[in-house]
């Protein structure tokens, strides 16, 4: 053999080498005793500096933890999550939102809170129930959010339409403002775009004392509150309100407030989480305004609900429960993490950190907290999260609302068939 | 050029055929155009005037965009460097050994093994990603860059070895042989007389292996979770939040930037990518 093959061979052999003995399992506590925790979180580089910010004082506060956060968009946040659940690593502190505390909890992937020190007597009661599955609390929220009616009184101006009454309009009186609209702004301006999403169906079926979910986990939405839908929605297309099928179908692959109708200044009304009016208002380079979504006043119950708009829950298999727990307690309750947070992660659900920020909020961030302060004692009951297998639910009414839209259904098969493809997705 | 050479008769389709092809060039380019000119624009304009055409010409997001992440652009861009450098020679090395192997020497279960290696082509990452990641965070490799470099190294891309064992096969066995009669061992025969001839395969394959690491996005989301190991794919995801705001214009300009090393290396190596497909799909 020539040297350099013979280096060759090495080189080979090194890599085998390599790969059989780096062996043996990692553990979470270093020599010195101190313990690490990992925290897992999705947010942009701006939520980056804050959440470090807030993670070096507690730090501070608590010598002997340490905490790593890690953290990528929201898309990717989920696709590495359900990896590293899937590994049995997941980080110990774990976000969640939506449904998804409802999936991991049900899968056993969440400590029951109660087995843990974790104070929440001060956190509202209607976002501390999203936490909240068969009487055992997963999760505890970050901050407090709705959805709500966005408004862009400029575009109204332009059009010489008034801008309704949040406590007083119902459903009639949004299609017809939203008709009128359409026949006074200039082309490529809408009303609205297609208000189909999922948390619009919750709403606008809760006013009529359903919901997208029963509390046991089944499909709870009627087909006739469905049909009703897209029987109103259509009407809206046909009237010119909501822009045509295809271009509702370019608007779905874009959900950044940046991209939609609204956030480019050509819509009048948006239906949107009010914790999006910073981002949208900024987009839209123009003041913007939350009001009620149609039809409160007057129906069965309110359609609208206080939702946590992030939970913090811990890893069902995290080695330090207890060091999790201080350190989510630390991120809800401690006045001084609010004021590093302020309304990042939605208007904070525990009073006394609202408070004790009020002064120092921007002016958007100001309109959502007295939006939020006035709805909740109008709210209706807290929302029934969807269970297991519901993620998929957005996906499924934006097929079936593509259907609808592009004429290939009628409003009645299309609810046969959303009902029923809802129904396999979460049955377990 | 050949067409050159070619009687005049069919000069007349000329004119129409560059227009078409043209015109068909630049509505695949037109993504790529508008993001050039998106990331001159500021971003509140980006949504809001879809014109390709910048009114002014503003460098402030390139600018920003390199400082606004916690570690300057560059780091993210040597971070993902160093990977693909690593990967292309791991997957040199240790997919042509393996080619070799399954293009010149006899042993048991040589057709079997060949076949197991094409099946694993078929899987998808999201079917081996669970299973990958449960090996490596027992190995205590999760948040190094050895998940991503270490396979190259054991030949686990079969892609390549399949390229290389078809163009190896394509090579005359006499060069072997004669190369044994004058005293070649099968790592000489391997390092002297097929290595040198391979290298339109070599070349292709080092090209692919760069574009799709430098590339890839899931499996660096996955397995570096720490933002100081993140690659270029992982750090331009940190401008933006589907749930918030998002820095479009400096998130354009960055990918611009993120695409330039691409870009380069296709430049330089095109030519050995069609010749090395050319040469290895027809054989």
């Amino acid at each position: 053999m020539s040297r350099r093959s013979r280096r060759l061979a090495a080189l080979c052999l090194a890599g085998v080498m390599l790969a059989v003995s780096a062996c043996g399992g990692g553990s979470s506590e270093s020599d010195d005793g101190t313990v690490e925790l990992r925290f897992g979180w999705w947010g942009n580089n701006d939520r980056a500096d804050a959440t470090q910010k807030v993670i070096d004082t507690f730090q501070a506060k608590n010598p002997g933890i340490t905490v790593k956060g890690s953290y990528t968009d929201f898309n990717s946040y989920f696709d590495r999550l359900a990896t590293e659940v899937a590994a049995g690593r997941a980080p110990d502190v774990i976000t969640l939102g939506g449904a998804y505390p409802r999936e991991y909890g049900d899968r056993g992937a969440l400590l029951d809170l109660s087995k843990v020190n974790l104070k929440m007597d001060k956190i509202g009661a209607a976002a501390l129930d999203n936490g909240k599955f068969g009487g055992v609390q997963y999760g505890v929220p970050s901050g407090v959010n709705t959805i709500a009616t966005v408004i862009n009184p400029a575009v109204f101006e332009k059009a010489g339409v008034e801008v309704p009454d949040g406590d007083t309009w119902t459903w009639d009186d949004f299609e017809r403002i939203t008709k009128e609209l359409a026949g006074k702004l200039p082309k490529g301006t809408f009303a609205l775009a297609d208000p189909t999403r999922t948390d619009m169906l919750d709403a606008y079926s809760r006013q009529r004392g359903e919901a997208l979910y029963t509390a046991d986990g089944k499909v709870a939405i009627s087909a006739k509150t469905l049909v009703d839908w897209w029987t109103m929605t259509l009407e809206l297309r046909d009237a010119g309100a909501t822009p045509p099928a295809s271009q509702t179908a370019e608007l779905i692959t874009q959900p950044a407030p940046e991209q939609s109708l609204m956030g480019r200044g050509l819509a009048a009304v948006q239906f949107d989480w009010s914790n999006q009016l910073t981002a949208l208002t900024k987009a839209a380079g123009a003041p913007l305004k939350l009001i009620r979504v149609p039809g409160e006043t007057g129906a069965t119950q309110p359609g609208m609900w206080l939702q946590a708009s992030q939970i913090y829950s811990i890893n069902a298999r995290s080695e330090h429960p207890e060091e999790a727990a201080k350190f989510v307690d630390f991120l809800v309750n401690s006045a001084d993490a609010g004021k590093i947070i302020l309304a990042d992660r939605g208007i904070p659900a525990n009073s006394d950190v609202r408070e004790g920020i009020a002064s120092v909020l921007g002016e958007e961030e100001k309109a959502q907290a007295e939006f939020i302060d006035d709805l909740t004692p109008k709210a209706g009951p807290p929302l029934v999260i969807g269970p297991a297998g519901s993620t998929d639910t957005p996906k499924i009414l934006d097929r079936v609302n593509a259907e609808v839209l592009f004429d290939r259904q009628k409003p009645a098969e299309a609810a046969a068939d959303f009902i029923q493809q809802v129904g396999t997705a979460i049955q377990q | 050029m050949a067409t050159e050479l070619r009687p005049s008769r069919r000069r007349s389709w000329r004119l129409p055929k560059h227009v078409l092809l043209i015109g068909f060039g630049l509505v695949m380019l037109y993504p790529l155009l508008w993001m050039v000119s998106s990331s001159v624009k500021p971003t509140e304009t980006i949504f809001r005037d879809p014109s390709i055409w910048p009114t002014e010409l503003d460098l402030g997001n390139y600018v920003e965009g390199w400082g606004a992440l916690s570690h300057p652009f560059h780091y993210y861009l040597w971070n993902s460097a160093v990977i693909a450098i690593l990967a292309v020679a791991g997957n040199l090395l240790s997919c042509s050994l393996a080619a070799y192997a399954f293009a010149r020497l006899k042993f048991r279960g040589r057709n079997f093994f060949f076949a197991a290696m094409l099946a694993t082509l078929m899987l998808p990452i999201h079917v081996l990603i669970v299973p990958q990641y449960v090996l490596f965070s027992q190995l205590d490799w999760i948040n190094t860059n050895l998940p991503l470099v270490v396979p190259k190294f054991l030949a686990h891309d079969a892609f390549f070895i399949f390229l290389m064992v078809q163009f190896v096969r394509g090579l005359p066995r006499e060069l072997d042989e004669a190369a044994r009669i004058d005293g070649c061992g099968h790592i000489r025969i391997y390092w002297r007389i097929i290595i040198p001839l391979s290298v339109p395969a070599l070349a292709t394959s080092a090209l692919f292996t760069f574009i799709w690491t430098w590339n890839d996005f899931f499996s660096q989301l996955i397995f570096l979770t720490d933002p100081e190991l993140w690659t270029m794919p992982v750090a331009l995801r940190s401008f933006m939040d589907g749930q918030g705001e998002t820095a479009w214009g400096e998130l354009f300009a960055m990918s611009i930037v993120g695409l330039m090393p691409i870009f380069g290396f296709f430049l330089a190596g095109q030519r050995y990518l069609t010749q090395g497909i050319a040469t290895t799909g027809f054989k």
